[in-house]
C-alpha cells in the first residue's frame, strides 16, 4: 500500500482515479487546483502523484517543476494525467520531470497499473 | 405641468429599474437553488456510477430527479473514459431503458432539453447520425452541443459534416466549437476530412487547413501545399503555418516558391518565413 495523491479538479475524475486507486489498496488523497496539490505533496509526501495538467491556480507542469525543485520531495513519482495529445506536450512533460504521461480520455485499467509500475520503482 | 410629466417619467423609470432589479435577483436565486439542487443530485449518484464501473448490477435510483441525475452523469463520465469504464456505463445506461428517454430528448421543443439529450444519446452507443443531423439544429446552442458532443465521442464518421457545418449560410457552427471538437476527435490522416477539403468556402478551408496542422497530419501535406499555390493570401499563410506545424523538409520547396511569390512583409511572407524557420531553413531569410 502507498500513499498516492491526486490532483484533478474535475470531481468526476477525482473520484475515479480515487475509487480506483482504492480498491487497488492505496491510501488516497484528492486536492483540486495546483496550489493544493503542491502543499499536500510537501506535507503529506505522497509516494505518487497523479497530476492533471490544467488545474487552477497553478499547472501541473508547474507544479511538476516545483516538486522536481525542491530537494525535500525530488524523489515524488508524477503521472500526468491530460487531454493534451501532442508530441510537443509529452516532450514538454517529461522535460518538466513527470514519471509517466497518460491522455484522456483514459483507462482506469492502464492507469491503475501504471500507477502500480511507477510505484514498484521507488 | 411639464414637472408632473418629468416627474411622472422619473418615477416610472425608477420602479421599472426597482422591478428589473428584483426580477435579476429572482432569476439569480432560482438559478443558483436549481445549480444546488443538481450538484447534490450529482454527489448521491457518483458513488453509484463508480460502482458500475466496477461490474456491479447497480439499479436505477427510485426518485426521479436522481434516475435523471444517474443519466446526465453517466453520460457524462462515458466520454472521459475509455476501455472497460466507458463500456460498462454505456451498458448500464443501455439496460437501463435510458435510450428512449434520449430519443424524445432529441426531439424535445425546449433547445436546453434537446442539447443535454445530445450527450445521453451519445453515451448510449448509438448511430450518431440524428446527432449529425443537429449540427443543423435552429439553436445555435444546440449546434455547439452536437459538435462538442461528438468531438468527446470520437466520432471520426462525423468530422466532414462538423468542418463543413462552418461554412453553412444559414445556421453555422462556430469555427473555434468546430475545431476543438475535430482536435478531440483526433483523426490519425488527413482523409477524415473528407469531403470538406473540396469546400470552397475559406471558413472551411480555414479550419480544415489549421486543424490539419494542429493535429500534425502528414499525410495533408500535398492538399497544403496545394493550398499554398492556388488560395488566396490569408489561406496561404494558414497553410505555410500547417506545414510548419507537419514539419516534414520535404515542403521546403513549396514554401520556397511561396516565399518568392509573397508580398514582402505581408502575414503570408511572415508565415512562410516562421514555417522554413521551423523546418530548419530559416537562416538567410
Amino acid at each position: 500500500m502507498a500513499r498516492v495523491l491526486v490532483v484533478e479538479d474535475d470531481p468526476d475524475i477525482a473520484a475515479l482515479v480515487a475509487h480506483k486507486l482504492r480498491s487497488a489498496g492505496h491510501e488516497v488523497s484528492v486536492a483540486v487546483d495546483g496550489e493544493a496539490g503542491l502543499a499536500a505533496i510537501r506535507a503529506d509526501r505522497p509516494a505518487l502523484v497523479v497530476l492533471d495538467w490544467m488545474t487552477p491556480r497553478m499547472n501541473g507542469i508547474e507544479v511538476c517543476e516545483a516538486v522536481r525543485a525542491d530537494a525535500e520531495v525530488s524523489d515524488t513519482r508524477i503521472l500526468m494525467l491530460t487531454a493534451k495529445a501532442q508530441e510537443a506536450d509529452l516532450e514538454r512533460a517529461f522535460t518538466a520531470g513527470a514519471d509517466e504521461y497518460m491522455q484522456k480520455p483514459f483507462s482506469t485499467r492502464e492507469l491503475v497499473l501504471r500507477a502500480q509500475s511507477l510505484l514498484a520503482r521507488t | 405641468m411639464r414637472y408632473d410629466v418629468a416627474g411622472w417619467v422619473l418615477e416610472a423609470t425608477a420602479a421599472a429599474t426597482v422591478l428589473l432589479m428584483l426580477l435579476i435577483a429572482l432569476v439569480r436565486v432560482v438559478t443558483m437553488a436549481r445549480d444546488r439542487r443538481q450538484a447534490r443530485a450529482h454527489a448521491t449518484v457518483l458513488p453509484l456510477l463508480l460502482d458500475v464501473t466496477d461490474g456491479e448490477d447497480v439499479p436505477v435510483p427510485r426518485k426521479r430527479s436522481d434516475a435523471r441525475a444517474m443519466g446526465t452523469a453517466a453520460a457524462a463520465l462515458v466520454h472521459k473514459v475509455r476501455g472497460a469504464d466507458r463500456e460498462a456505463l454505456a451498458t448500464w445506461l443501455r439496460t437501463h431503458d435510458y435510450e428512449p428517454q434520449a430519443r424524445r430528448g432529441l426531439r424535445a421543443r425546449r433547445p436546453s432539453r434537446r442539447a443535454v439529450a445530445i450527450e445521453l444519446y451519445l453515451a448510449l452507443g448509438a448511430d450518431p447520425a440524428p446527432v449529425v443531423a443537429m449540427l443543423r439544429d435552429k439553436d445555435p446552442r444546440v449546434r455547439s452541443a452536437a459538435a462538442r458532443a461528438l468531438g468527446e465521442a470520437g466520432v471520426l464518421e462525423a468530422v466532414p459534416a462538423i468542418a463543413l457545418a462552418v461554412g453553412a449560410r444559414r445556421r453555422p457552427v462556430s469555427r473555434s466549437v468546430a475545431a476543438m471538437a475535430i482536435v478531440q476527435v483526433g483523426p490519425a490522416s488527413a482523409d477524415a476530412f473528407g469531403v470538406a477539403w473540396a469546400s470552397h468556402d475559406p471558413r472551411v478551408q480555414r479550419l480544415v487547413i489549421d486543424t490539419a496542422g494542429h493535429l500534425g497530419l502528414a499525410d495533408a501535406r500535398d492538399r497544403l501545399e496545394g493550398a499554398l499555390a492556388s488560395c488566396g493570401g490569408e489561406l496561404r499563410a494558414h497553410a505555410a503555418t500547417a506545414l510548419g506545424r507537419i514539419g516534414s523538409p520535404r515542403s521546403v520547396p513549396a514554401l520556397r516558391t511561396a516565399l518568392a511569390l509573397a508580398e514582402p512583409a505581408s502575414a503570408e511572407d511572415r508565415a512562410v518565413r516562421q514555417a522554413l524557420g521551423l523546418l530548419g531553413e530559416g537562416e538567410g531569410l
